[in-house]
């Protein structure tokens, strides 16, 4: 009785959020398309994007603007969600919405590393007040990642960006950007380990996503960066479901790429793994197919719990990352075929 | 006892005295300020014009907005900052206002006192991080090895020494992965919920171990150069330093206090006159000037008047004042809505408020509203020990908080005390009172409702008829006021709609208690004229005021929603009668509630029980239907009432004042 209470409402709302999302049709048609404009076209009459676009002046079409706006529009959905939720549930769902405030602070770190003017930047950010309470306006008058790491003093980043300062430019921001994705997955899972709610499933999937991530740096901070066993295997996040921290250990002690994937292949995770000249160059759009098919399954064999909210967000999340795939491939004239194995929806 | 007559008061003064006149009009919190440019565009800046002043009037054709402004952010944020740093509440008193000081010396005096200061803030800063760093240094007394120079430690060929903190969990991490770490790390001690390592390593093998220390966020702790040697020699000097830091920042802290008892109160001063001057820049907005000239637009109560002639007279002949105080030309400028109330009712203009501000040539309705609004809640709630408590709980409030709403708490409960008197009920006890008059008297006297359930619901809807012709009363003088012939005469309240309203109530009333002496056939037939002439309303009204088009829409149109008006206006007159039968209704629920929780006293049957089920029985109804009855009054006065008569499109009269913005109350 008392998830009817916590739940109807909120179920009722995301699905007709879900409605709003693109169908196979649209991934089907948009693919057909030849330009970045008719694919702005098809959206604006088309499919629920239309209505965000609205009061943008044609003129304004343009990758990064409409990129903006869908961003903005998914806080925005966001927010709304946010009015349904209540007590532990809210504070997870604020915890997931901090996601957006680690991307940000990334892209502000990355801005700085090219030496860019970042004055304007916190004009991407639509809707930033939703989720951060960090005053974007001021810290994008930084001028230096210096300044930029002391405007976050009152954050969690702080302490730990701040080490990595001395670094060597072209590691500087690889670590910082792992440890800001590791903080805030650690928060995270030390969050979902505490709920005793039945949205086991999807923990597992957020799980199985930290997995994921752990293979990522291991397998990056070995081939790009050269970091010593011991450094990588420290930088790992605690809490992943399949790989457990032998596994992990024995990854990070591996002696080259392809004994990589030979661990892996042992895993739950063997099908992914199969070593050949696809795995990987698809890698992680494998990886997100395969969260993106456990929380359709979740979903779908869920019943008024958070799962539904959280499964849309992440659908939600995808469906953006496809669409800036799609219009950046129709800007490169990649030819449908090809593009359709760069998304993550499976066609 | 009703809203205030007002006047336009046009001032043109030099540019130079603006200033001084808006520091005047600020402190004598009598007049709203409306924007002088718009008020020239539309031809509404009225001067008496004569040679001498041809000047000011010629200016007029050149006006612009007020452009120089001052800025006081950075005096605002240093003057907030010592006031923090002496803990002085944010506090607006504006007895401190001197209008004889410029602002200009306080403001050299703020600089420098907090020049001052801040010089003393940033040292004691500089002596506690350097205190903090000292505390961290005496980790060395946790590994108390006499004669171990530290000097020589840090001066090893091979190895390298660390000292720093370590969270539990990285310190797992370390350990699980122990065999392959090239350093030995080893807990020497803890300070607070820090645990404090050492990390001997290899030189060789030093960027390694730095990484490998960074990925489980080792914290180190930096022992200065200065203080190396034999740990005897450091604790000796670290407590030396320690003692020497800890006598400079009291000799600081005394001079600091100095500072505040020196000039706390001139901050105050400094505070209230910084407000002021923002309140002056703020209002500068609604100025229009020209070269030489600045121009203000304000209105004013009629009965301030020789206030403000008091106020402009040092100003002699430097100032033109106009004014526009014509009755008709005030009310085409739509002026703002200033309430006069006396005490009785002044609490209740807040519901008014709330509903929206009455326009200027509305009746201003909140004689009727605190009656009305007085009775109903007495009617439905009353009981003299409860009504006691609203009252107290009102005095409470009024003093501590928001004294308008505390004001109504009160006289609601004044009202529930008397009704609760006729009624006969002391908290929820009946019978009570009547015992302390004679039988012979009482029998007459009270009105206990669940004895005449009746005669209650009866009395409610009667009153409910009073109030609702009260209401057509209201409506029919602020329309005819408006000069809206159509609604005000033929409309449905007007009064067409009233008389109709009064034919109905005749012939439902007489058929009901059979009276004889009605006209029944008049009735109908004046029934049948009302309700023609309410349809035809439009042309009617447009063909005796000689306006054409006789109607705004195509005929067929008008006539068909004019027929669905006539419903709903049937529909209305009985809804919003029977609707005061609720009134009725609470009274009685009211004393139903009580009976239950008798009920269950005697049921429990002890005198505790008795007493437990009268405290909470006495909770549950103040705090539960209490507040019921407050909603449902206020209902009935903005749904039965309001919707009548009340339109509050007005705009509220908010004279210029200083306001408080540091925020402490």
């Amino acid at each position: 009785m008392s998830n009817v209470r916590k739940f109807a409402a909120l179920n009722t709302k995301i699905k007709g959020m879900v409605g709003k999302l693109l169908s196979h049709e649209d991934y089907m048609n948009m693919l057909k398309l030849e330009k970045e404009s008719e694919i702005f076209e098809y959206l604006m009459s088309h499919t629920y994007y239309g209505n965000i676009f609205n009061d943008m002046p044609p003129t304004d079409y343009t990758v990064s603007n409409v990129e903006r706006q869908i961003k903005g529009y998914i806080v925005s959905l966001y927010r709304k969600i946010l009015c349904y939720i209540s007590g532990d549930y809210k504070k997870l769902f604020k915890l997931l919405m901090k996601r957006f405030e680690a991307e940000d602070i990334k892209s502000y770190l990355r801005a700085l590393h090219l030496n860019q003017n970042i004055t304007e930047l916190y004009k991407e950010h639509l809707n930033y007040e939703v989720y951060t309470n960090l005053n974007y306006k001021e810290l994008s008058l930084s001028r230096s990642m210096e300044e930029f790491i002391e405007g976050l003093k009152s954050t969690m980043y702080y302490k730990v960006l701040k080490l990595y300062l001395s670094e060597s430019k072209d590691r500087m921001l690889f670590y910082m950007e792992m440890n800001i994705d590791r903080m805030y997955f650690s928060k995270l899972a030390s969050e979902i380990s505490k709920f005793k709610g039945d949205e086991k499933p999807i923990f597992e999937i957020l799980r199985m996503n930290i997995d994921f991530l752990n293979f990522q740096w291991i397998y990056r901070g070995k081939k790009f960066y050269k970091l010593s066993p011991e450094e990588v295997l420290n930088y790992t996040l605690d809490n992943g479901h399949y790989l457990n921290y032998e596994t992990l250990k024995a990854l990070s002690y591996a002696s080259d790429e392809a004994s990589l994937f030979e661990i892996m292949e042992e895993t739950h995770y063997h099908k992914l793994f199969k070593h050949d000249e696809k795995t990987e160059r698809y890698l992680e759009r494998d990886m997100d197919r395969y969260l993106y098919g456990k929380f359709l399954k979740s979903d779908r064999e869920s019943n008024l719990n958070m799962i539904t909210v959280v499964a849309f967000t992440h659908r939600l999340e995808f469906e953006m990352r496809d669409l800036f795939t799609i219009m950046e491939a129709k800007h490169y004239g990649i030819p449908a075929d090809e593009l359709k194995d760069y998304l993550i929806r499976i066609l | 006892m009703a809203i205030e007559k007002m006047k336009l008061l046009n001032i043109v003064i030099e540019k130079d005295k603006a200033h001084d006149v808006l520091k005047d009009i600020v402190l004598a919190e009598k007049i709203h300020l409306v924007s002088a440019i718009s008020e020239i565009n539309e031809n509404n800046f009225v001067m008496k014009v004569d040679a001498e002043h041809i000047e000011e009037v010629a200016g007029l054709c050149l006006i612009d907005t007020f452009t120089e402004k001052k800025d006081y952010k950075s005096i605002q944020k240093k003057l907030y900052k010592l006031m923090e740093y002496m803990q002085i509440p944010k506090t607006l008193d504006k007895q401190l206002i001197d209008t004889s000081f410029d602002f200009i010396d306080l403001q050299n005096e703020i600089d420098s006192i907090y020049e001052d200061l801040s010089s003393i803030r940033l040292r004691m800063q500089e002596l506690s991080d350097e205190k903090s760093q000292l505390s961290q240094m005496s980790i060395i007394q946790g590994i108390y090895e006499p004669g171990v120079d530290f000097r020589k430690l840090f001066d090893l060929e091979y190895f390298n020494i660390k000292f720093g903190i370590l969270t539990k969990d990285n310190m797992e991490r370390l350990i699980r992965n122990y065999e392959n770490i090239y350093a030995a790390v080893l807990h020497i001690g803890r300070r607070g919920h820090d645990e404090i390592y050492v990390v001997i390593s290899l030189k060789e093998l030093a960027v390694e171990t730095e990484r490998i220390l960074r990925s489980v966020y080792f914290e180190d702790i930096s022992l200065l150069d200065e203080y190396l040697g034999t740990p005897e020699e450091m604790i000796k000097k670290i407590d030396e330093r320690m003692l020497h830091i800890d006598q400079e920042l009291e000799g600081l802290q005394l001079r600091s206090e100095e500072y505040d008892e020196q000039y706390g109160k001139r901050l105050m001063v400094c505070y209230a006159h910084l407000m002021l001057e923002i309140k002056i820049e703020q209002m500068k907005k609604y100025l229009a000037v020209t070269s030489n000239y600045v121009y203000i637009s304000g209105w004013v109560g009629e009965e301030d008047e020789d206030f403000i002639n008091t106020l402009f007279e040092p100003y002699g002949d430097q100032m033109v004042i106009g004014e526009s105080d014509d009755a008709e030309t005030v009310v085409a400028l739509k002026p703002p809505t200033k309430l006069n109330n006396n005490w009785l009712f002044k609490p209740f203009e807040n519901l008014v408020h709330m509903y929206g501000t009455p326009s200027y040539s509305e009746l201003d309705p909140t004689p009727f509203v605190a009656l009305a609004y007085m009775i109903l809640f007495g009617a439905m709630f009353g009981d003299l020990g409860q009504g006691m408590l609203l009252v107290l709980a009102g005095v409470l409030m009024t003093r501590k908080r928001s004294s308008d709403y505390g004001g109504i708490l009160k006289r609601i409960g004044l009202f529930s005390m008397v009704f609760g008197f006729f009624y006969d009920s002391f908290f929820g006890y009946e019978h009570v009172i009547s015992k302390l008059f004679p039988e012979s008297l009482s029998e007459k006297m009270f009105l206990r409702p669940i004895e005449h359930i009746n005669t209650v619901l009866i009395l409610a809807v009667v009153t409910g008829l009073i109030f609702l012709l009260i209401s057509y009363g209201y409506s029919i003088v602020n329309k005819i006021k408006s000069s809206d012939l159509k609604e005000g005469v033929f409309g449905r309240n007007g009064v067409v709609g009233l008389c109709l309203y009064l034919v109905l109530l005749l012939w439902v009333g007489g058929s009901a208690l059979g009276w004889r002496w009605v006209p029944v056939n008049l009735l109908k037939i004046l029934a049948v004229i009302a309700v023609v002439l309410m349809v035809i309303r439009e042309p009617l009204s447009n063909s005796i005021l000689k306006k054409r088009p006789l109607y705004h829409e195509p005929a067929s149109a008008y006539y068909v929603e004019s027929g669905f008006e006539l419903l709903e206006t049937f529909l209305g007159m009985l809804s919003n009668s029977v609707s005061f039968i609720r009134v009725g209704a609470f009274a009685l629920n009211h004393v139903g509630l009580f009976m239950a929780f008798h009920t269950i006293a005697s049921l429990i049957g002890t005198a505790s029980g008795e007493v437990v089920m009268f405290v909470i029985g006495n909770a549950v109804v103040i705090g539960l239907e209490g507040l019921i009855v407050l909603i449902q009054g206020l209902r009935l006065v903005y749904y039965e009432m309001f919707s009548k008569y009340y339109n509050g499109e007005g705009e509220i009269f908010s004279p210029a004042v200083v306001d408080d913005l540091g925020g402490n109350k």
